[in-house]
């Protein structure tokens, strides 16, 4: 998977995706789409907000959702596209405090968890989870994030 | 933690027949050693990227970091990462305990005195037992 932009420059890709660029409001999701010629460059989302009890990014793209029992509880996340962006392949990477922690992928929308004990040893810290989702001619990528409780 | 112990290499054993589940492809795992890249259980695979801490749990489309000391925790945090991939593949919870046909719960992974195995409320499944038991599925 290439790297993706720096989060605060984040590139949207517009043309015939542009409702999900008009589904998105302040917060930590970024949907962004390849192989569109025409490009536009959110200079921020906003802060990350906490994981707990849940984060559900604003998006009409699908269910893209981070959740936390309580302080120091372990993590519950999934991105689940709609069927206008649902793909054959799902790449995800998930990073606590910019360090990797999980990768998958797979023929499925993805979900996964964060353990208790890295969820208590990273509170106050970031969670992100960037996903690439492979559809029959272009490739749709998201960034989910918020802060550990 | 000695990458030879014996416990080690028999529970992970164990817990590779209990995921033969009849009902899957029997999902293959293995566990590596972050600090040295060096499979602890199973084959070999690619770290990069990943911190040089903790172990790697790899099965087939996914890398799953565990932060775990000793055997027991190892095991479990294993076990607890193997069991959300079984609820992917089999598309329901995993594993499950009945009593008849009665649903009792989902067993999840837990180390109790010493032992490690699967629990669901009172009930404690000793890890390479989950099918000797007609009450797990």
């Amino acid at each position: 998977m290439e790297a993706w932009p720096d989060e605060k420059t984040q590139e949207v890709a517009l043309s015939a995706y542009s409702k999900i660029l008009a589904a998105l409001s302040a917060g930590a999701l970024v949907l962004s789409l390849t192989g569109c010629a025409a490009t536009y460059t959110e200079a921020d989302f906003g802060g990350y907000k906490s994981c707990s009890p849940s984060f559900i990014a604003p998006s009409s793209a699908g269910r893209f959702t981070i959740q936390q029992a309580g302080a120091g509880q372990a993590l519950q996340w999934g991105a689940y596209p709609n069927s206008a962006y649902s793909g054959v392949k799902y790449h995800v990477i998930v990073t606590v405090n910019g360090k990797k922690y999980d990768e998958k992928t797979q023929a499925y929308a993805p979900h996964g968890s964060i353990d208790r004990t890295t969820a208590n040893k990273n509170r106050g810290k970031k969670v992100q989870i960037r996903g690439e989702i492979t559809r029959a001619k272009d490739i749709v990528r998201f960034t989910i994030g918020c802060i550990i409780k | 933690m000695s990458h030879d112990d014996p416990r080690l290499r028999q529970l992970l054993d164990s817990l590779a027949a209990d995921l033969n589940d009849k009902q899957s492809q029997g999902l293959q795992f293995s566990l590596l050693d972050l600090r040295t890249g060096e499979p602890v259980y199973g084959a070999p695979h690619v770290t990069v990227g990943f911190p040089r801490v903790g172990y790697l749990v790899v099965t087939d489309g996914s890398k799953t970091v565990i932060d775990a000391q000793t055997v027991a925790e190892v095991v479990v945090a294993c076990a607890s990462v193997l069991q959300d991939r079984m609820m992917d593949e089999l598309g329901r919870g995993w594993p499950e305990l009945y009593e008849g046909d009665r649903f009792r719960g989902l067993l999840v992974p837990t180390s109790h005195e010493g032992a490690v195995g699967w629990r669901a409320g009172d009930i404690f499944v000793p890890l390479g037992e989950l099918w000797r038991s007609s009450s797990t599925h």
